[in-house]
């Protein structure tokens, strides 16, 4: 058995020893950037939030009138200042969902614990037994009541027309839920390319320790570890995406490589690093929760002087988190996970995978609903700019314990490949997607 | 051979970086170094194996001989497996992760879009087109008060002409200086600068305009030779040329101020002697930003030549009262141009970045009067007239004025200064070493 298996194996064996060394040239593909309006939109800090909810509100009512309409034919669509002369009829109404949650951020109750006003108490979550369902738009909020009202499905930010009628105590009974869906698709073309990405997140190379998965996955990406076969078959990596948290991938480090110099030395690192592999393939970087970028999102491109090694290289290219870009006429949206770790502890459900959540905002039509309740965000005045206006061909959330994936179909044709990048460091996971027929693999590399 | 050493193991990546040789190679010659002395069991060979698992996934893992056979169980397919490293013992193939890395170069797959972007392409890249809208816009603000104090300037010397070309270039080098800066703080810095400049133009004020202008015409010459020299980088023919316009000037302004030349020229002689001190001591001391400053300076300047130019010829004056302060004893008239542009090539070959403009303006710059060792400067409270917007104003300001080289009080004045530059500090904590330089010069003249 044991001599079978050998024999097979030496088949596949190099076989280049005695002919030339063959090199193969890495397949290029169309790159483009989408994620420009991130930076390019102006931000006032004097202004308040509430702007976005308005913009966000008003854009995506457009999109759930038609919706609204043909779901439920003949139901006057009201605003909440407008209830009271219905008398309880049927109606539907649209607006902003919020969760009254006494757990979650606030700066009053964070200075209350400065100053031992209270106690302090640090919980995995925002939610509470006290937790309470509302519905908002630009002027009232009302209530949400009724067995269709789960609270723990109930995520701020999201906008949604609910169906119901208003009860005598000023509640609002829900019996139907209706959400934006997913945005349509530019365009049906066929595709053809045998092209791929590989998608990482959470690298994490201030762990001094450079790991041996770390380096085979250098060694495959770049071409030298396996044989010829594999080594051809990688060219047709066009790309590869870091999904965040490359330096850093959790605050628990920060304290350890929080001196400047130390970070210096890392981010040398992460340079020296990175150039590696834009050498051999190009590379879009987004920055994560905990590198250094700001900690608003949209967080900005790494600095090129902050990677001069890497920048000089034009198949480096480092950009925002989150990201659209298009590679090959697909579209891509992907964050670095910021968004659906908020999500979950605002549901305080642990059984509800990211990838459900990601799926979930695809049909809300929004990227992170819960900014800037409990997430942060640039203060934006002028339009949301985190409603998904196209459908994307893939859409994938970095830094997730696990590797998932789904191919997600909607009814107006729009095909999805949804996946949770998981981080590196943790599972020495890596992400293929074939840029043809959407086709998802992982590859691990450890030898554990 | 390789595998006597103790601890140490041969990876293919090392071994094809250590010989320069493409990576498929090395797997094979250490292949049949194993195949052929594996009998002896002197060493451990570690395979890497590459393949499909049950569950659609794909894996790559390195394992040791012994274990081939039941980590081959995993997967469904294996699609590669090669000898990975051959060492005399291996606790931990986790180890392996240390070993160095190999070399991209001789990898099976080459990428071509992996293109260097050039000097210039960099620095839009890190400072974005934004940087050139930047320019414009300081420099149109300054522009009156340049004008104003180029009015009011006094046309004190040779030393100024030679400023003057210097500056210009530092224009040219400006644009990368000032998108270097880029930030828009450094532009009110420059504001600030400039109305100090004028401050100081007012004090000067009564001077020899005619000669200034004529000096004008050559150092324009002088200067746009001094540029392309600058970017050619070719440093004897500019020196030659800027030291024949320049001792030109010197002589015109000598005229007109025959006390400050000679001071000049004093400096200068010293210089020549001392130009390798003061260029070690500008590297050190000149910071990026005051160049960038100097820049913005420059660029509020472009729109009005001859603005810029007496700007530019104050700012020489700083220096070169700096350098008479140093120099006071020796005496040499014409030479004294020649040096400090000598300087200011000299500082050329230093920059690390390609524009010989960033050069320049070290050499021209405020860290020079820093250097000061010898300089003996008052804090004064004057009173001055200047023009502002088409009024005349006049302020109590803090002037520094140069005393006798030979007092014995030079702790005070350094004291002074500081506190001057505190004041200014606000604006930007660099500009302290700038600003008083400029107040000593005007003073001075």
């Amino acid at each position: 058995m044991v001599h079978k298996t050998e024999e097979e194996c030496d088949d596949l064996f190099v076989k280049s020893g005695k002919e030339k060394p063959e090199t193969f040239e890495r397949k290029q593909a169309e790159y483009r950037d989408l994620s420009k309006k991130f930076i390019n939109t102006k931000s006032d800090y004097s202004k308040q939030f509430s702007h976005i909810y308005s913009a966000r509100l008003t854009e995506l009512r457009e999109a759930l009138i038609p919706r609204v309409k043909t779901k439920w034919e003949n139901i006057p669509i009201v605003k909440l200042a407008d209830l009271e002369k219905l008398e309880n009829q049927q109606c539907i109404i649209i607006g902003t969902l919020y969760k009254h949650q006494q757990w979650k951020p606030s700066i009053l109750r964070e200075l209350s614990e400065e100053h031992q006003l209270s106690a302090s108490c640090s919980k995995p979550n925002y939610c509470s037994e006290k937790d309470q369902p509302f519905l908002e738009d630009e002027m009232l909020r009302i209530k949400l009541v009724g067995e269709q009202v789960d609270i723990k499905q109930i995520i701020t930010g999201v906008v949604c027309a609910v169906l119901g009628n208003e009860n005598s105590d000023g509640t609002f009974l829900v019996k139907d839920w209706c959400f934006p869906g997913c945005a349509p698709k530019e365009s049906l073309k066929e595709y053809t390319s045998q092209n791929r990405l590989v998608l990482v997140s959470g690298l994490n190379l201030s762990n001094k320790s450079e790991s041996l998965g770390m380096s085979l996955f250098v060694e495959w990406l770049c071409g030298m570890a396996g044989n010829i076969t594999i080594q051809k078959d990688n060219t047709f990596i066009v790309r590869l995406i870091i999904a965040g948290n490359t330096v850093k991938n959790n605050d628990t480090s920060q304290t350890s490589t929080n001196t400047s110099k130390e970070l210096g030395e890392v981010i040398k690192f992460v340079d020296l690093f990175l150039s590696n592999l834009a050498t051999c393939c190009s590379v879009t970087l987004m920055p994560g929760k905990h590198d250094p970028s700001n900690a608003m999102l949209p967080q900005r491109p790494f600095h090129p002087c902050l990677l001069p090694k890497s920048s000089r290289l034009e198949s480096f290219k480092s950009t925002t988190n989150p990201w659209v870009g298009k590679i090959e006429g697909r579209v891509i949206i992907g964050s670095s996970g910021q968004s659906i770790q908020d999500i979950v502890k605002v549901t305080g459900e642990t059984d509800i995978s990211p990838l459900e959540w990601l799926e979930k905002s695809l049909l809300w039509r929004h990227i992170c609903p819960t900014a800037p309740d409990t997430l942060l965000v640039c203060p934006y005045y002028e339009k949301d700019l985190f409603i998904m206006e196209t459908c994307p061909d893939i859409y994938f959330v970095g830094n997730t314990d696990k590797f998932e994936t789904k191919l997600w179909k909607g009814d107006e044709n729009q095909i999805v490949r949804l996946i949770s990048v998981p981080r590196f460091d943790t599972t020495q996971t890596a992400v293929i997607v074939n840029l043809d027929n959407l086709d998802t693999q992982y590859i691990s590399f450890s030898n554990i | 051979m390789i595998f006597s050493k103790q601890g140490l193991e041969v990876t293919y990546k090392w071994l094809s970086k250590e010989l320069e040789v493409h990576v498929n190679v090395a797997k094979q010659i250490l292949s049949e170094f194993w195949q052929k002395y594996k009998e002896k069991k002197q060493f451990e060979c570690v395979f890497l194996l590459m393949g499909h698992l049950h569950d659609n996934g794909m894996r790559v893992e390195i394992v040791k001989e012994k274990d081939l056979s039941t980590a081959k169980e995993k997967y469904s397919k294996i699609i590669a497996k090669h000898v990975y490293s051959l060492q005399k013992t291996l606790p931990e193939t986790q180890l392996l992760g240390l070993a160095e890395d190999g070399d991209v170069k001789f990898s099976g797959i080459k990428c071509i879009e992996n293109n260097e972007r050039n000097d210039e392409e960099m620095h839009m890249f890190r400072w974005g087109a934004v940087s050139r809208e930047i320019e414009s816009a300081p420099q149109e603000k300054v522009q009156s008060s340049v004008s104003e104090a180029a009015s009011e300037r006094k046309a004190t010397s040779p030393e100024e002409k030679q400023v003057a070309k210097k500056k210009n270039a530092d224009r040219k080098g400006f644009d990368n200086l000032f998108g270097k800066a880029g930030n828009k703080q450094k532009n009110s810095s420059n504001a600030d600068k400039v109305e100090v400049d004028s401050s100081n133009h007012n004090k000067k004020g009564t001077s020899k305009n005619g000669s200034a202008e004529k000096k004008k015409s050559t150092q324009k010459g002088g200067l746009s030779n001094f540029l392309e020299l600058g970017k050619n980088q070719t440093k004897t023919s500019a020196n030659s040329l800027n030291k024949g316009k320049s001792t030109n000037s010197l002589d015109k302004d000598k005229c007109a101020n025959s006390s400050v030349a000679e001071k000049g020229a004093n400096f200068l002689t010293k210089e020549a002697t001392e130009e390798k001190v003061l260029k070690t001591d500008l590297k050190q001391i000149q910071n990026m930003k005051d160049f960038e400053e100097k820049i913005s300076k420059t660029d509020k300047q472009k729109q009005k030549a001859r603005s810029r130019k007496r700007n530019r010829s104050k700012e020489t004056n700083n220096a070169v009262k700096k350098r008479k302060r140093i120099a006071i004893q020796s005496d040499s008239s014409n030479s004294e141009p020649s040096d400090n542009e000598n300087e200011s090539e000299l500082d050329l070959p230093l920059s690390p970045e390609s524009c010989p403009a960033f050069l320049k303006k070290r050499s021209v710059s405020p860290p020079q009067v820093k250097h000061e060792n010898g300089k003996r400067k008052v804090l004064k409270i004057v009173d001055k007239t200047f023009e502002e917007d088409g009024f005349l104003v006049t302020k109590k300001v803090h002037v520094y004025e140069s005393c006798s080289e030979e007092e014995p009080e030079i702790t005070e004045p350094k004291n002074e200064k500081k506190i001057v530059s505190e004041s200014h500090s606000e604006v930007k904590g660099k500009k302290n070493t700038k600003q008083t330089t400029l107040i000593n010069f005007f003073k001075k003249s």
